[in-house]
C-alpha cells in the first residue's frame, strides 16, 4: 500500500464504487464507510501525502465519502420502498382481561379514602343477633324506629340474651363488636365495609347492598370532625367542589343525629321532574354523634369518651359519580357481563 | 314518616315573610326535611319518628316558626284559639259510663253532640282534604281527619245511639285471645290477647281504640247524635295491636309515637266548634275529661362544658337561652350548668346529647366549622383478613381475565341443594322477599353457575367472587367464612393454569410449599351437580393445609372455592431468592404413548425425582394419546454435558415404562 498513491487509489475506489455488484445498503456501508471500511484506510493515508498535494488529496476525500454516502443513501431509499409494509388500519388484538367489580372498586376507592387519615378497615358478621344490630344500639323491642330497616329475620330459636339472628339492615352492628374488639379502649377510627338486607326492591333498593360504617370515638370528638371527616371524603371521593349539605335527622344511635345529602348529578340539583332525588338532593346516609347509650353498650365512658358514627351505602355513593349514569342498582347484581364488562 | 302540608294551610298558623322554597331550604337544614313542593303548594316532608309533635300543620307551623327566625326571615307563629266547649242550656244526654280495667290510659275526653246534619263538608276543606291525599266522604267524618291532619292529635267519632243501645257502657280493657270483631272497613278481625279494646256491657268489641274504630259503634248516613271521643294509650300498647293486626292507620302511627295528651282538649274545642258549624250540631253533654297521668316532662341538666365539647365552639349563654326559649323549653342557666325544662309535646328531649342536638340543630349544622381530628391512632388491624392480599387477588385474577361477579347471598332452594347440604343444614330467612332469595349460601358455585348460564354469548367465561357463606351452628350465628370461588366453562388446564400462576403471584410456591391436589372417590363426591371432586391441599416441611376444593362439574365446568382466610395464611408478599445458577443447561424434548389411566401430574412428578438434575419437566402439547414433554437438564455446580445427561434420560425412559407403562416414541 505504501507504495501505491493515495491520489490514485482514492479514484480507483471512485470507480470500485460505481461498479459495486453488492446492492445492499447495510453491507456497502460496512464495507466502505465501516471501522475498517476502505474509505477509512484510505483517509487514513493522508499522513504519507507531500503537504503540497495535501489539498487536493482532502478534496478528493470529500468527493469520494459524499459520493459514498450518496450512494448508500440511494439504496436505503430504494430499499425501504420495495420491503413489505403493514397495514396501520388494522384492528388491534386485545389481551382477554376481566375486571374488577364496580363495588368493589367503590369499597377500595372508599377504603383508601379513610386508610389515609388513620381508619382501620374491619368485617363483621352479616348474619347478627338482634343486640348488635338494635337492641345496642338503643333500639329496644318493638320500637318505631327499627319500622324504618326492613329486617329479615333467619329462621332459627333466638338466643335467650341476643334476641332473634337477624340479616344485618346496616353495618352498624359493627359499632360495639368493635369496641368490644378493643377492649372498650379508643382512641377508635373504623370502617367497616359489609353486605347489608333490606326487605325491599325497586329501581333503588336492592335486597341486599353494601355499607361501609366509619366510627371514630376519641377524647374531645365533636360536630366539626365529623364534618371535616364528611367533605374530606366528599372532595376526595367527587372531587373538588362537591356539594353536600347535612340536615337534623334521628337516629336512635346517634345523637344529634344527621342526614348526609350530596347534590344530585343526573337533574343537575335542580330537582326538577327527577324520579332519582329528593329536591335536587340525594341523601346518602346517616351521621351522627355516638349516643351515650351505644358507648356503654361498648363499655366506653361517655363521660370521657366521644365519638362519632357514619353509615352509608357504597352503591348510592357509587352512583353519585358524575357521568356514570347508572340509574338501576339492580344491574350491580344481575351478574350480566355486558355490564360489567365496562367497568 | 312523611306529611302533607299545603301552604297556605301552613300560613294559617305562620306570619312570615319566607317563600316557599326559602321554607323548603330553612324547614331541611334545620329540621324536618322538605322533599318536594307538589303543584308548587303542597310540601312533602318527611318528620322523625321521635318528632311526632311535627306531624301536623300547627307542629310544622311550630318548627318553622323557630327556624325562619333565625334565618333572618320574620316570622310569627299564630296563636291557636278555640273556643271552651259549653253545653245546650236545656238540652241534656247522658254520656256513657266509662270503665277503666287497664292503667294503659292516660287521658280520655268525650262529649255527647246531637242534631246531626248530614252534610257536605266546605270547598277549602274539600280540597285540602284531597291535596292531602285523604277521601272525601261527608262532613261528620271528613272533620276528625281534618283536625287530626291540623293539630296533629287522633280523634273519634262514634254513632252515641249505638253505644248507648249496648247498655250504654264502654269498657276499656285488654282484651282476651279470640274475639272476632268487624272495623269500619267491614274487615273481620279477631283479638290477639292483650291489645287494649272498648267492650260493652255484653262483652262485644266496639272499638279498636286509638288504631280503628268499629263498624257496630260508627256513624252511618243514619246516626243522630255522636260521641265525639279522644283517648291517649300506653304507645307501646297501641304499637303492638297495630303492627300484630297489620292496621296501620294514621291515628295508628300517631298514637304509637306519644302523643301529647295534654293536646288533646284544643283537638276536642276545634272538633265541637266544626261540628257545631258544618253538621249544625249541639252539645248536650257536659265535657268529659279523665286526666290521671300528667305527665310533666323531667328537667335536664346539661353541663355549659358538654356544649361546647359537642359543637367544638362556645355558644354564648345568651345565645343559648334564645334558641332552646324559641322552642318553648324553660331555661335556667347557672354558673356551669342549665337547666333545661322542654313543653309536654317534646318527651324527646330528656339527656344532655338531646338538648344539645337542639341547640346545634337551630345555630345551624351549616354554620359550624369542619375540621379533620387529631390525636392518637388505633393500631389494632382486623385479625380476621388482610386487605391487601384480597385486593391483590382480585386485581391479579381480573387481569388474567376472570371478570368479578357480586351475587346475593341468598339463594333458591335448588340452589341450595345443589351445594350437596341438605335444607335442614341452611339457614333460611323467616320473611323472605322472594322464593329465589331464601337460604342463606353454604357455598357460591350455585350462583356462579348461573350468571354463567344467563350470559349465553359468552363462549369463554370466566368468572370469580369473595363473599361470606354461612354454616349453621347450634345455638350460635352461622360460621362466616369468606371463600374465593372461580368458576369458568374453559378448559380445566386452562382454569388450573390460572390457579397456579395466582399462586406463582402469592410466592405461595416460591416458599417451599408444594399444591396437592388430592381427587375424592366417587362415594365422597359432595356435590350432586359434581362429577369429581378433589381437595385442595398446600403441603410444606411440617403441615398440610386444606384451602379448598376443585370441582368438574357435570357440565363440564370448572369450579374451584377456596376458603380465603386459609389462602391468605399460605400466601407471601415477597418470594424466597433462589441463588441464580450460572452454569449452562440442556434442554430436551420426549414424547410417550401413555396409557388412558395415566395420571400425568404423577408421571411428571415421578421424572422430577429420577435425578437432582432435572430441574423442570413441562407438558408441552398432547396429540391423541401422545403426549410431549420438555426437560431442562442443569448441574448448579459444572456445565452439564449430552453424555451425564444420557443415563437420567434412560432411568427416565424406564421410570416411565416401568411405573407408567408410558412408551417413548422413537429413539432416546
Amino acid at each position: 500500500m505504501s507504495q501505491q498513491d493515495p491520489l490514485q487509489l482514492c479514484k480507483d475506489l471512485l470507480i470500485q464504487i460505481d461498479q459495486e455488484l453488492d446492492q445492499n445498503a447495510e453491507s456497502l456501508r460496512i464495507k466502505y464507510l465501516g471501522k475498517n471500511g476502505l474509505f477509512k484506510n484510505v483517509s487514513a493515508l493522508i499522513k504519507n501525502v507531500p503537504n503540497e498535494q495535501k489539498k487536493a488529496f482532502g478534496q478528493e476525500l470529500n468527493q469520494l465519502k459524499n459520493k459514498l454516502e450518496n450512494k448508500i443513501a440511494d439504496l436505503e431509499s430504494q430499499q425501504k420502498q420495495t420491503k413489505e409494509k403493514i397495514d396501520l388500519t388494522l384492528p388491534g388484538k386485545k389481551h382477554q382481561v376481566g375486571h374488577i367489580h364496580p363495588i368493589s372498586q367503590a369499597i377500595e376507592e372508599i377504603s383508601q379514602i379513610f386508610e389515609k387519615i388513620g381508619f382501620n378497615r374491619v368485617r363483621y358478621p352479616e348474619v347478627d343477633w338482634d343486640y348488635y344490630v338494635f337492641e345496642a344500639l338503643n333500639m329496644p323491642k318493638n320500637h318505631p324506629a327499627r319500622d324504618e330497616w326492613e329486617t329479615f329475620f333467619v329462621d332459627t330459636q333466638p338466643d335467650p340474651k341476643m334476641g332473634k339472628m337477624v340479616m344485618t339492615t346496616h353495618t352498624s352492628n359493627g359499632q360495639v363488636r368493635e369496641m368490644e374488639r378493643l377492649k372498650s379502649k379508643p382512641p377508635i377510627r373504623m370502617i367497616n365495609v359489609a353486605r347489608t338486607y333490606r326487605r325491599q326492591s325497586d329501581a333503588t333498593h336492592t335486597q341486599m347492598f353494601h355499607q361501609f360504617e366509619g366510627l371514630v370515638i376519641d377524647k374531645g370528638i365533636n360536630i366539626q370532625h365529623l364534618k371535616g371527616t364528611l367533605d374530606y371524603f366528599a372532595e376526595s371521593f367527587y372531587g373538588p367542589g362537591t356539594k353536600s349539605r347535612i340536615r337534623p335527622f334521628h337516629f336512635k344511635f346517634t345523637e344529634p343525629s344527621f342526614e348526609v345529602d350530596f347534590s344530585c348529578h343526573i337533574c343537575g340539583g335542580t330537582g326538577k321532574n327527577c324520579r332519582f332525588c329528593k329536591s335536587g338532593w340525594h341523601e346518602v346516609g346517616g351521621a351522627g354523634m355516638v349516643h351515650p347509650n351505644v358507648l356503654k353498650a361498648g363499655g366506653i365512658d361517655p363521660d370521657i369518651y366521644t365519638g362519632f358514627a357514619f353509615g352509608w351505602g357504597v352503591e348510592r355513593t357509587y352512583t353519585l359519580k358524575k357521568g356514570l349514569n347508572i340509574d338501576d342498582i339492580r344491574l350491580f347484581y344481575s351478574g350480566n357481563l355486558e355490564f360489567l364488562e365496562q367497568f | 314518616m312523611n306529611i302533607l302540608i299545603p301552604d297556605k294551610w301552613l300560613r294559617e298558623h305562620l306570619l312570615t315573610k319566607a317563600s316557599k322554597n326559602d321554607i323548603q331550604k330553612y324547614l331541611s337544614l334545620s329540621g324536618p326535611s322538605v322533599e318536594h313542593i307538589y303543584d308548587n303548594e303542597v310540601y312533602d316532608i318527611e318528620v322523625t319518628t321521635n318528632r311526632v309533635d311535627s306531624m301536623s300543620i300547627r307542629g310544622i307551623a311550630r318548627e318553622a316558626a323557630t327556624i325562619l327566625k333565625r334565618a333572618g326571615i320574620e316570622t310569627k307563629l299564630k296563636k291557636a284559639k278555640f273556643e271552651k266547649i259549653k253545653k245546650h242550656p236545656t238540652r241534656n244526654l247522658p254520656l256513657p259510663e266509662i270503665i277503666y280495667e287497664t292503667e294503659a290510659v292516660h287521658r280520655v275526653l268525650a262529649v255527647v253532640m246531637t242534631g246531626v246534619k248530614h252534610l257536605d263538608s266546605p270547598l277549602e276543606m274539600q280540597n285540602r282534604l284531597k291535596a292531602i291525599g285523604v277521601n272525601v266522604h261527608e262532613a261528620l267524618i271528613d272533620i276528625s281527619n281534618y283536625i287530626t291532619h291540623e293539630l296533629g292529635h287522633p280523634c273519634h267519632v262514634f254513632d252515641y245511639d249505638k253505644i248507648m243501645s249496648r247498655g250504654g257502657k264502654i269498657i276499656i280493657k285488654e282484651a282476651n285471645k279470640g274475639k272476632k270483631f268487624v272495623t269500619l272497613d267491614e274487615v273481620e278481625h279477631e283479638t290477639l290477647g292483650g291489645e287494649i279494646v272498648f267492650e260493652s256491657e255484653s262483652g262485644e268489641i266496639i272499638d279498636l281504640p286509638a288504631i280503628k274504630g268499629t263498624l257496630n259503634t260508627g256513624v252511618d248516613k243514619n246516626t243522630k247524635s255522636i260521641l265525639f271521643w279522644i283517648e291517649s294509650l300506653d304507645a307501646k300498647k297501641v304499637r303492638q295491636a297495630s303492627m300484630g293486626h297489620a292496621i296501620r292507620t294514621v291515628a295508628a302511627q300517631l298514637n304509637e309515637k306519644n302523643v301529647d295528651p295534654n293536646l288533646g282538649l284544643e283537638v276536642m274545642e276545634y272538633g265541637v266548634e266544626l261540628f257545631s258549624k258544618l253538621c249544625q250540631a249541639v252539645v248536650v253533654s257536659d265535657l268529659y275529661d279523665y286526666f290521671p297521668d300528667h305527665q310533666i316532662p323531667k328537667t335536664v341538666t346539661v353541663k355549659l362544658k358538654t356544649i361546647e365539647n359537642y359543637l367544638g365552639i362556645k355558644l354564648s349563654n345568651k345565645e343559648i337561652k334564645t334558641i332552646l326559649t324559641d322552642l318553648d323549653c324553660q331555661v335556667e342557666i347557672g354558673q356551669t350548668e342549665i337547666e333545661v325544662t322542654p313543653p309536654t309535646f317534646r318527651p324527646d328531649i330528656h339527656i344532655e346529647a338531646d338538648v344539645v342536638e337542639e341547640l346545634a340543630r337551630i345555630y345551624g349544622y351549616h354554620n359550624l366549622p369542619s375540621k379533620l381530628m387529631n390525636g392518637e391512632l388505633s393500631i389494632h388491624k382486623d385479625p380476621n383478613t388482610n386487605y391487601q392480599f384480597e385486593s391483590l387477588i382480585k386485581h391479579f385474577l381480573a387481569d388474567i381475565g376472570w371478570q368479578e361477579i357480586y351475587s346475593y347471598s341468598l339463594v333458591s332452594e335448588k340452589q341450595a341443594l345443589d351445594t350437596g347440604y341438605s335444607l335442614i343444614d341452611h339457614l333460611k330467612l323467616a320473611n323472605p322477599l322472594k322464593e329465589e332469595t331464601t337460604y342463606l349460601r353454604r357455598s357460591l358455585i350455585p350462583s356462579l353457575i348461573e350468571i354463567i348460564s344467563t350470559n349465553p354469548t359468552k363462549k369463554q367465561m370466566s368468572v370469580f367472587e369473595i363473599a361470606y357463606v354461612y354454616n349453621p351452628q347450634k345455638n350460635n350465628l352461622p360460621e362466616q367464612k369468606l371463600k374465593l370461588t372461580l368458576v369458568s366453562n374453559r378448559d380445566y388446564r386452562e382454569v388450573k393454569g390460572d390457579l397456579l400462576s395466582l399462586f406463582d403471584r402469592l410466592y405461595i410456591f416460591s416458599h417451599e410449599q408444594e399444591l396437592l391436589v388430592k381427587e375424592k372417590i366417587d362415594k365422597e363426591v359432595h356435590m350432586p351437580i359434581a362429577k369429581q371432586e378433589a381437595d385442595l391441599i398446600i403441603k410444606d416441611e411440617k403441615n398440610k393445609t386444606l384451602i379448598g376444593s376443585l370441582i368438574v362439574l357435570d357440565d363440564g365446568h370448572i369450579a374451584i372455592e377456596l376458603n380465603l382466610q386459609e389462602l391468605i395464611s399460605i400466601s407471601k408478599k415477597y418470594p424466597q431468592y433462589q441463588k441464580l445458577i450460572k452454569t449452562a443447561s440442556i434442554s430436551e424434548e420426549m414424547t410417550f404413548t401413555l396409557k388412558k389411566s395415566t395420571a400425568v401430574g404423577d408421571l411428571i412428578n415421578a421424572f422430577q425425582k429420577v435425578d437432582g438434575r432435572v430441574k423442570r419437566v413441562d407438558l408441552l402439547d398432547i396429540y391423541e394419546s401422545n403426549y410431549s414433554f420438555s426437560f431442562i437438564f442443569q448441574d448448579d455446580e459444572v456445565n452439564i454435558s449430552s453424555e451425564e445427561v444420557e443415563p437420567i434420560r434412560q432411568k427416565i425412559v424406564k421410570i416411565g415404562q416401568d411405573e407408567f407403562k408410558a412408551s417413548l416414541v422413537g429413539q432416546v
